[in-house]
């Protein structure tokens, strides 16, 4: 039977059914006991589980254990690889699964599907919003809510949810043409670049970003819904939120209606343009090879899975209710050429895509010291290499010469690096400004912006025994669109640009959050 | 590339007589004690220079596969010009780390053969044994995360080259640290010289790939 997947906000009244027979399903994994892998304990360890935190959390009672860290069905999630997608659309399937037939057992439907939670809906004024269900104490019957956690800090550290409007943008994912990248410095890909079973990363290849969709927007709700305790230390993961964390995210039952969005995201976006294709290696679609993907069946037995089993979502029976474009059919070079005042012959668009994708990234330009995170706005300036410049500028000059019926050649797309983040707070989110005036107030200049990042899962990553070996995160951002703004206003030096990151909270030095280095990466031309 | 560079080591020691002359030197006549006249034979039929190349061999045909992820590192955040030689200086101090290891390597495979009494079973006993002990040490774990860690590379003139060399040179450190007690496997050995060396460089790798863990004690795996 193939069920279909509803937008939360279009169910209707805060307790409509999807929504109460979740909580009550939910309700039913809470008492199971740990040790029953289809408990929602145990299916929170799969995505990740570290012992000390729990305890501290109360969700591993002194004289219980949890799972050993020889269990390869726990500890599984895939982050900061091409695995991010069908690893996390057969783990929130096996969930699904689990709760319907509570659900059912409880005289539930038959039919029931988990909901999503489209936040970038722009036609609901309040999609950006908790869902009404997740902030209330009690179900219609008075009986606790298993839905609400206390350890859901949010935007204002105090519990208020409300996604910004720019956190919820889909733009950077929905544009990105190709699904895998890799970790040159370019695009990392609208599915992450290329790795073996990569849990918190894969530790022998130098740090690997995430994929478009994983940072925006999948790690920046992360992080506002989790956020940080108002007024407690910020350095200390005992006051990050639930969802900011990897090895505890999963215990909100908010993420699942978060993941059931990014993984319909994947449908929208194959879907919005046919040139957008999953990608055909063997390497992805039957691995990974190191370490298989395992999740239990309502009756506790194991299936293993591929991403090969998780192309089509009728294949595990669901649809989505929709997976229509939201941005209108637009593409990031029609987007581009439009900036840049330059016509885009429709045929010409896909082979300028493809080309883009076929060729290394190159570093141009880095800043000199490492930068500290400390205050609410912190500058580094990037200085560029001569023949960096030079070349990029070329690429500039390039697409404006061409003979008359040519075909288009885009300019280099331009990406900043940020390489070897590392903190201990998981809940921080900065946004990022590049090339705004010394002294000017980067909000005066929305079209500087290059985005925000969300630092999920930067402790870990930044501890030497854990996968990362404690080289932390990197991040890529594309900021094609700001030096186009800045080539076509002449008005700034682009062999010295300024990156300014402003924190959404002071951050203090404690939180000892620190980027080795700031670099530039040319790609394309 | 790596691939390639480790390949060319091995070939040399399959095929070069003087490649091999590091287990030669370290054999001690079955039956003999602890005797430094035996090292000073040694030492007199093989000139320095063989005993260099003979360890650049070794280093050759094991080390490349252990590299590919600072050489990745440097590659991708060097300016392209750069490129070539940020690698090259990295390697060139990498080596030269391991090479002033050997003569203490050398020297402490000598002493087994000896304590062995020249019996070569007994003296790569006694270094499976020295390497079975590193191993449950917390040292080598804190030695294995160390070799993970990739630092920030300066782009331009003076501080990228100091960055590369420094890279190359604490690399090299922690790299010897968490193999030298493998590398005595080897060296100890004469007729089971080469066999040794693939085990080595495939434990080696092994250990390189892990996860990085806590340091602790009796972690045999």
């Amino acid at each position: 039977m193939t069920r279909t997947r509803k937008e939360i906000w279009g169910l209707g009244e805060a307790w409509n059914d999807t929504v109460l027979w979740y909580a009550r399903g939910v309700d039913a994994l809470q008492k199971r006991p740990f040790t029953d892998r289809t408990s929602w304990r145990y299916l929170a360890a799969m995505h990740g589980f570290d012992e000390e935190i729990w305890r501290a959390f109360d969700y591993l009672p002194a004289g219980e254990n949890g799972p050993p860290e020889s269990d390869l069905l726990s500890r599984q999630c895939q982050h900061q690889t091409w695995y991010f997608l069908p690893w996390h659309r057969g783990y929130l399937a096996a969930f699904e699964a689990i709760v319907r037939d509570a659900v059912v057992k409880l005289g539930g439907p038959q039919d029931w599907a988990m909901p999503y939670w489209n936040y970038s809906d722009t036609k609901n004024p309040r999609a950006r919003e908790l869902p009404l269900a997740f902030a209330a104490d009690k179900l219609p019957d008075r009986s606790p809510n298993p839905l609400k956690v206390s350890r859901r800090y949010g935007t204002d550290g105090e519990g208020t949810v409300v996604i910004r409007d720019d956190d919820a943008l889909l733009q950077q994912a929905m544009l990105e043409p190709g699904f895998p990248g890799d970790a040159s410095g370019g695009t990392p890909g609208f599915g992450g670049p290329e790795t073996p079973f990569s849990h918190y990363g894969w530790m022998f290849d130098p740090p690997n970003p995430s994929g478009v969709l994983e940072d925006f927007p999948h790690n920046l709700i992360h992080g506002a819904i989790g956020g940080f305790r108002r007024g407690g230390n910020p350095n200390a993961w005992q006051d990050n939120g639930l969802m900011s964390m990897p090895d505890t995210a999963a215990l909100d039952p908010i993420f699942w209606i978060h993941h059931c969005n990014i993984d319909r995201l994947w449908e929208v976006w194959l879907r919005r343009d046919p040139l957008h294709k999953n990608t055909t290696e063997r390497a992805w679609l039957d691995g990974p090879v190191d370490r298989i993907f395992q999740v239990p069946r309502p009756d506790g037995t194991l299936a293993n899975y591929t991403a090969r089993q998780m192309l089509k979502t009728e294949d595990i029976d669901y649809i989505y209710e929709n997976v229509s474009d939201p941005l209108g059919g637009e593409t990031r070079l029609a987007a581009r050429f439009r900036n840049l005042g330059l016509a885009v012959p429709a045929r010409a668009a896909g082979r300028t895509m493809e080309e883009t994708m076929a060729r290394a990234a190159e570093l141009i330009g880095a800043n000199a010291a490492l930068v500290r995170l400390e205050g609410r706005s912190i500058v580094t300036q990037v200085t560029m290499s001569e023949a960096g410049a030079t070349n990029l500028a070329a690429s500039f000059s390039a697409s404006r010469s061409l003979a008359a019926g040519a075909p288009p050649k885009e300019p280099d797309r331009v990406f900043l690096n940020l390489e070897n983040i590392r903190g201990a707070n998981d809940g921080v989110i900065f946004d990022v400004y590049v090339g705004v005036p010394a002294g000017a107030d980067p909000k005066n200049h929305p079209d500087r912006r290059a985005g925000a990042v969300a630092l999920f899962g930067v402790s870990k990553a930044s501890r030497a025994q854990h996968g990362h070996g404690g080289n932390g995160l990197v991040k890529v951002m594309e900021i094609t669109h700001v030096i186009d703004s800045l080539h076509a206003g002449q008005a700034v030096d682009l062999r010295n640009l300024n990156v300014q990151f402003v924190p959404r909270q002071e951050l203090l030095p404690s939180d000892a959050i620190s980027i080795d280095r700031v670099s530039v990466y040319r790609q394309g031309q | 590339m790596l691939g390639l560079a480790s390949l060319s080591g091995w070939l040399a020691l399959a095929s070069s007589h003087h490649a091999r002359l590091l287990p030669q030197i370290c054999s001690v006549p079955a039956g003999s004690g602890f005797d430094l006249r035996t090292v000073e034979d040694a030492l007199s039929i093989n000139t320095a220079a063989g005993l260099v190349l003979s360890w650049l061999a070794m280093l050759l045909a094991m080390m490349p596969l252990l590299l590919s992820q600072p050489v990745m590192h440097l590659w991708r955040r060097s300016l392209a010009r750069r490129r070539g030689w940020a690698i090259a200086a990295f390697l060139a101090v990498y080596s030269l780390v391991w090479m002033l290891a050997g003569p203490v390597l050398l020297a402490l495979a000598v002493m087994l053969r000896m304590v062995g009494q020249g019996s070569e079973a007994l003296a790569i006993t006694l270094a499976g044994l020295i390497a079975l002990a590193w191993r449950t040490c917390p040292a080598q774990q804190i030695c294995l995360n160390r070799c993970h860690v990739l630092p920030r590379l300066s782009p331009f003139s003076f501080a990228a080259d100091r960055d590369c060399l420094g890279f190359g040179f604490r690399t090299g450190m922690w790299c010897v640290g968490a193999c030298w007690p493998l590398m005595l496997l080897p060296l100890a050995a004469d007729t089971l010289h080469l066999p040794l060396m693939a085990v080595v460089t495939l434990l080696a790798l092994k250990d390189r790939v892990a996860p990085t863990r806590a340091p602790g004690w009796l972690k045999l795996s």
